[in-house]
């Protein structure tokens, strides 16, 4: 088909051909003059016979130019026949023009024998021609005709020539009828008008009604087909996207996929519809898209077929073998040379077409990955993850190293990170691409979506994995590329900095200056170095890098936060004025910033530090009115709080610090730190003695806020009720607060409430662990439990060693609760069970993590004994004994957990004893063993009660029968010993000296307690323990007059006998020389 | 599904034609229709019955029986008494019970005969899939063991799997495995496996081989539409109810006209979707 351009020239050489086709009859006319018209008539037939087509044509144009003025019927019917044959030799010889004008003129005139094909073909010319807006005209025209061809003829007949008279009476020659259209005719005019109305270009909505005419018509499926696609084209074009989603299912049922243009043209479709966002009808169309193999594949088979069909070889261009000459026969014409055969000549028009499609197709690049990529961006898009991700898969498997296969992988590790929550099918992808890629663009992409990934679920610690690929990938001076490093290891920096590794965020904040100077976050990364010296209190190391700030970036973004940090930094030198007048620049020219309230407070403290409490007080106030965080305020309103309260203690200074801190509490509400302000408030009303207005503050906070899950002020405010009420009620108050709880809990409708309710009640009644059995049982869902329930059932289930919720309280805790100071009881909790499952590790594990919230608190100390255990079952001794160790050296720990850390070293070295091999190192270890626990039962027997004096009495007993049969009267005392000891002997434990000493040994001595003695028998052996020694292995007994102490007495005792700890720690630390374990008393 | 429509009204026009006939006859009873042989004869019978391979009838105007192997049958043409077009309709809008109520007895004088070819195999198969789609995986399973006999292989196909979505429905995977291996088709293989995987709660696995079906069985007409609604059903098992919904749409859309387009409207429909055309809706997202 031609172009736009080849029709207007067309149809501008129209009249110009019209008079050549004219002027060529009449010369030639002239020149045959010696010839009749008929006898051309005759050479015309003749010539067309012997298919000379140019000669007939040449002498019917002669002939019609002879016969072109007569008016006689039968001249003008003969004429009509010659130009129908003549329309026809030029059709055939592709001189479509003139055939169109030929045609023009035959249906125009009388005595037309096929006026409906004649109309038809003109038709098609003009189509082939490319001359659209004629055929439109050709066809409206043809089908116009078909329904109204008599009463057209009738009107021809009765016609007037150009002077107004009457033609010849045409109704003399009797012209068969012709017959009407046929369906498939029908169908064809219709394609051809609606193709020209689509070729057109801008009559879209025109061609609609013939494409459906031919869908509704057609039987031919490829047809069909492609009159669908040419009717969502041009809604495309149009557009009415509302339309195509009616078409595109009837589409997609057909096999028109097969045809090459309705292939070709859904591509392009289905693209217009992508960029439409039109998804749903964009999807159906790319999935009819044949691979470009398939396609031809299928086509080729095709042509091989219509060969056959034409008595052609099946394959092209190939010299026939003697049986397919035998089967197809051999064209004998002479003119065929090149090899090509002759029968190439004999190719329909169809075949050509076909053969020429498939040429092309073959001449595409493959389109079916870019059409599976595009597919996958579909599905993507309308959020079908698990179908884009398989097709992403597809293209990345066939094209992994073109740019659509590195998009794939880029987009595969996406899906799966933040559509599909794989991370760790997203993790294995990602990371397997950035070890077999080292350069470009795409595994530092991969790298920074899963940086990006795992800090927006606050995994910051799985960022840090990232680096050692970060250092592998090959740099590169592309601006692109070095961003993206910037980026990556900047994020490294703000990973250390998240974690608190602020020595780590210093040297990875340096490495993004030194490294990337003048990068996009140079400014960031010096703030943020900068800051992590602050956080190492680096004072002297970041103030010149806040000062660098200030004069590189002084529209920065941090301008006001460096300005405030130098004043820090300042302050941490101790260089106080400077800092104040840093604070005072802040103050005065940043009245906007984040920092103004923290440089307001940090003046304030200055003052206050100076004694100017009321311009402290002053700039405190301005801190909490410009206060943007609760934070800002919470500091402000306590330590303005700590002035009234150092202030001279009158009655208006308390009421200021009450209404302040009332001020913030009423500003700030659930955001405050309830908890804090009302201890504040209950603190000072306890101060005025205002003990019971103290309890009611408690409790209406506790039941404003205590409705809240997450509130978890109030269940530090339900302790100070029950402090406030241990030490400053009386048994009457405190029967009020008992009633009232009962009351706000009868009245509350809120379950987390009543729970925080019944918690506290049973801590004023001292029946936790009854409540904590009954909330095991009452609470299948722990959802609803706030900290103190958890805390209570935790107590509870340790009480009964019941460990098969610890990891479901923990886990809850740590979802909801992470700062929940009641953790500590589940971390207990789930060590103990983990212990008890002898998941050493995991016990480990959680034991860790306890220490690394709650380092060596008093109630933590657990965690070091249970490690040292652990360590010890493992046959860890050495790092055992380190363990044991570490808990002697801890003030807050001493005690019972002293204690038990003695016992325990006392284990570690029967242990060692017990593995050595040498018999010499064998007693020297038992010996040490030895000295441990008799220190244990000796200076602890107060602690825990009893618990780890009994076992260590049984302790020394064993280690004592290890040692030999000379220990043998040893043992005998030890036991002895243990029965005089009024703090064990009525533990389970004595029964083991019971049974050993005998019924009468065990009489007598319970006689002598009975009578009111008391001794201290002491067992003595010889050991290289540092510290003294006796120099003698034999074992004393010496009566000792004293009485035994009541426990509590002996408790606070034994705190004293071992401190100070250091000593004790000292004296255990050495392995040489000789000690003996005396009793003390 | 027009086409149906019309050759089921044709059929019970011929009905009423023969139903005249039939009063003339009075004493011939069975199952009227015509019979094709593989030679291409036609005779007008009253079927009698179908056993073993076996087809007993009598010719019209005689009360004798006579008895050839249905290898010998090429068609039947049945002359129901009842109207079907209307099932039809029911069946494309997804109204299974509907179809049940309109099919399911009058059918069952044809259902023996149904391993032939005949005008009636395609409102057999939509009642089969109307039993299976209510949750009767029984009838459905009776329905399609008569059809396993077919010699033409897509109505043995859908038989089969019929069969095994049956046995999925009541859990029996084993039975579903043994009839997977038996399919001629990767991609119903691919489905019945997901199938079997969403019973087992494995929604995850499941989608995984509905997305295999998609991408290397896009052009697979039997398979992915249902494909395509599992899909969508799939993603709301895992709780991502916007793919599941914009799922559904698409279904709804893509296969526009059939029963699995309705199925998915019921799907969007329970989401709580509106029917907008996505354009539309867009524009509202836009203007909001």
């Amino acid at each position: 088909m031609m172009g736009d351009r080849k029709t207007r020239c067309r149809a501008a050489l129209r009249p110009f051909f019209l008079a050549m086709v004219l002027v060529l009859g009449s010369a030639l006319a002239g020149r045959a003059q010696e010839k009749t018209s008929a006898e051309m008539l005759k050479d015309a037939l003749k010539l067309m016979e012997a298919g000379k087509y140019e000669d007939a044509a040449s002498t019917m144009y002669m002939y019609l130019g002879e016969v072109e003025e007569s008016k006689l019927p039968r001249v003008v019917f003969i004429a009509q026949d010659v130009r129908f044959k003549l329309a026809t030799i030029l059709i055939k010889s592709e001189r479509l023009d003139e055939a169109a004008e030929i045609l023009r003129q035959y249906v125009e005139k009388p005595y037309a024998a096929f006026p409906r094909q004649a109309r038809k073909m003109l038709a098609t010319c003009y189509y082939e021609s490319s001359m659209y807006e004629e055929c439109v005209g050709a066809v409206t025209n043809a089908l116009y005709y078909n329904e109204h061809a008599e009463e057209i003829e009738k009107q021809a007949r009765t016609a007037k020539d150009e002077d107004g008279e009457e033609v010849e009476d045409y109704g003399k020659i009797d012209i068969k009828p012709e017959a009407p259209y046929t369906p498939e005719d029908l169908t064809m005019l219709h394609l051809t008008l609606a193709e020209a109305y689509f070729k057109l270009g801008d009559h879209w909505r025109d061609c609609i009604e013939p494409y459906e005419y031919v869908i509704a018509n057609t039987a031919n499926e490829q047809r069909k087909g492609y009159a669908i696609m040419q009717i969502i084209n041009a809604l495309i074009e149009i557009p009415d996207f509302g339309r195509i989603m009616e078409w595109v299912p009837q589409l997609y049922r057909t096999s028109a996929r097969y045809d090459i243009r309705v292939n070709l043209a859904l591509l392009n479709a289905a693209a217009a519809l992508y960029e439409a966002e039109q998804y749903d009808s964009a999807l159906p169309l790319y999935r009819m898209i044949l691979p470009r193999d398939v396609l031809v594949e299928y086509q080729e088979a095709r042509i091989r077929e219509m060969r056959v069909a034409e008595g052609l070889p099946p394959e092209m261009g190939e010299e026939m073998t003697e049986d397919e000459k035998l089967l197809f026969g051999v064209a004998d014409d002479a003119s065929a040379t090149n090899g090509v055969p002759a029968v190439e000549e004999e190719k329909s028009k169809e075949l050509r077409e076909l053969e020429v499609l498939v040429a092309a197709l073959k001449k595409l690049e493959p389109y079916e990955t870019h059409v599976d990529f595009r597919m996958a961006e579909l599905y993507k898009a309308v959020e079908r993850f698990w179908e884009g991700l398989k097709f992403f898969e597809r293209v990345y498997a066939v094209v992994p190293e073109q740019d659509i296969g590195e998009r794939s992988i880029y987009e595969m590790v996406d899906i799966l990170l933040n559509r599909l929550d794989e991370p760790a099918e997203a993790e294995r992808r990602g990371f397997d691409y950035m070890v077999g890629h080292k350069e470009g663009i795409t595994p530092r992409q991969l790298a920074y979506l899963l940086t990006g990934y795992y800090q927006k679920n606050d995994s910051m610690a799985a960022i840090k994995p990232l680096k050692p690929y970060l250092d592998t990938f090959v740099r590169t001076n592309d601006a692109t590329i070095v961003q993206y490093d910037t980026e990556l290891y900047f994020m490294q920096g703000v990973a250390d900095l998240i974690m608190q590794n602020y020595e780590k965020s210093e040297v990875s904040f340096k490495y993004v200056l030194d490294e990337f100077p003048g990068s996009h976050q140079e400014a960031n990364a010096l703030y943020w170095y900068s800051m992590s010296q602050i956080f190492l209190q680096k004072w002297l190391e970041a103030y010149p890098n806040f000062e660098k700030y200030i004069r590189q970036f002084p529209d920065g973004q941090y301008i006001d936060e460096c300005q405030f940090q130098s004043g820090i930094c300042l302050f941490g030198q101790e260089k106080y004025e400077e800092a104040k007048e840093r604070f005072t620049y802040v103050i005065e020219n940043y009245p906007e910033s984040s920092v103004f309230p923290e440089a307001c407070s940090m003046r304030g403290d200055l003052y206050g530090a100076e004694g100017e409490l009321d311009l402290a007080i002053a700039d405190y106030e301005k801190a909490i009115a410009a206060s943007k965080r609760v934070q800002q305020a919470t500091y402000a309103t306590f330590q303005e709080a700590a002035i009234y309260e150092a202030w001279e203690e009158d009655a208006e200074n308390l009421d200021k610090l009450i209404s302040i801190v009332q001020r913030y509490l009423d500003q700030w509400k659930s955001e405050a730190d309830v908890a804090k302000g009302l201890f504040w408030i209950g603190k000072t009303m306890i101060q005025q003695k205002r003990y019971d207005e103290a309890v009611q503050t408690y409790l209406r906070a506790i039941v404003d806020f205590g409705g809240d899950l997450r509130q978890d002020g109030v269940d530090l405010m339900i302790n100070e009720l029950l402090k406030i009420s241990r030490v400053y009620l009386d048994a009457e108050q405190r029967g009020n607060l008992i009633k009232s709880l009962d009351e706000a809990l009868a009245a509350s409708g809120s379950d987390v409430l009543s729970l925080r309710l019944r918690v506290a009640l049973a801590k004023l009644t001292g029946s936790e662990i009854e409540l904590g059995n009954k909330l095991i049982h009452e609470l299948p869902d722990l959802e609803s439990a706030p900290p103190p329930v958890l805390a209570v059932i935790c107590d509870a289930s340790f009480e009964m060693k019941d460990y098969s919720r610890a990891e479901e309280i923990l886990r809850l805790f740590r979802n909801r609760f992470e700062d929940s100071d009641f953790m500590r009881a589940a971390y207990k909790l789930r060590a103990y069970g983990q212990y008890a499952e002898q998941d050493y590790e995991g016990a480990l594990k959680t034991v860790e993590d306890a220490q690394g919230l709650y380092g060596t608190e008093y109630d933590v100390a657990w965690a070091q004994l249970m490690k040292a255990q652990i360590l010890l079952d493992q046959g860890k001794i050495d790092e055992s004994r380190e363990a044991n160790r570490f808990v002697l050296g801890i003030r807050a720990w001493r005690g019972e957990a002293v204690a038990q850390a003695t016992y325990q070293l006392g284990q570690v070295e029967e242990r060692a004893g017990d593995e050595a091999v040498d018999s010499k190192e064998k007693s020297r270890k038992w010996r040490q063993s030895f000295a441990f626990y008799q220190r244990t039962y000796f200076q602890y027997k107060g602690h825990a009660n009893g618990l780890w004096a009994a076992e260590a009495y049984l302790a020394s007993a064993r280690v004592l029968e290890k040692l030999g049969p000379e220990f043998a009267n040893d043992v005998r005392n030890t036991y002895r010993a243990m029965l005089y000891d009024a703090y064990v002997n009525y533990l389970p434990q004595a029964e083991v000296a019971r049974k050993y000493l005998g019924s009468a040994e065990t009489a007598e001595i319970a006689a002598f307690l009975e009578a009111g003695n008391t001794t201290n028998l002491t067992i003595s052996v010889e050991t290289d323990m540092p510290v003294g020694t006796t120099g003698s292995d034999a074992v004393k007994q010496q009566p000792q007059t004293a009485a035994p102490a009541s426990e509590g007495e002996v408790a606070d005792g034994g705190a004293g006998t071992d401190e100070p700890a250091s000593a004790d720690d000292a004296a255990m630390a050495g392995d040489e020389g000789d000690t003996a374990m005396e009793g003390a008393e | 599904m027009r086409a149906l429509l019309t050759s089921l009204a044709a059929g019970s026009m011929i009905a009423v034609a023969v139903a005249q006939q039939q009063a003339a006859t009075p004493q011939q009873t069975g199952t009227p229709a015509r019979l094709e042989a593989i030679n291409g004869k036609m005779a007008r019978v009253f079927l009698q019955g179908l056993a073993d391979g076996n087809l007993t009838f009598q010719p019209f105007g005689s009360p004798n029986n006579m008895t050839v192997e249905t290898s010998k049958v090429r068609r039947f043409e049945f002359y129901p008494k009842f109207e079907v077009g209307g099932a039809g309709q029911s069946y494309a809008e997804g109204d299974y019970p509907a179809v049940l109520q309109a099919l399911a007895e009058p059918m069952q004088e044809f259902a023996p005969y149904m391993s032939v070819s005949n005008n009636l195999q395609e409102a057999y198969v939509m009642l089969m899939d109307s039993y299976l789609r209510s949750g009767d995986a029984g009838k459905a399973e009776e329905c399609a063991a008569l059809l396993l006999a077919s010699d033409n292989p897509v109505i043995v196909r859908k038989g089969k799997s019929t069969l095994a979505l049956a046995a999925a429905a009541k859990g029996d995977f084993q039975r579903v495995e043994e009839l997977r291996s038996e399919l001629d088709s990767p991609a119903g293989s691919l489905f019945l496996q997901a199938i079997v995987e969403r019973a087992n709660q494995q929604p995850k696995a499941a989608i995984q081989h509905v997305a295999e079906i998609i991408a290397d069985h896009g052009n697979d007409l039997e398979w992915m539409p249902q494909a395509e609604l599992l899909s969508a059903q799939l993603y709301l098992d895992m709780g991502q109810t916007n793919s599941a919904a914009l799922t559904a749409r698409q279904v709804k859309n893509i296969y526009a006209g059939s029963n699995i387009a309705a199925d998915a409207a019921k799907l969007q429909a329970s989401l709580g979707l509106t029917d907008e055309p996505q354009g539309e809706q867009q524009d509202e997202q836009q203007s909001e």
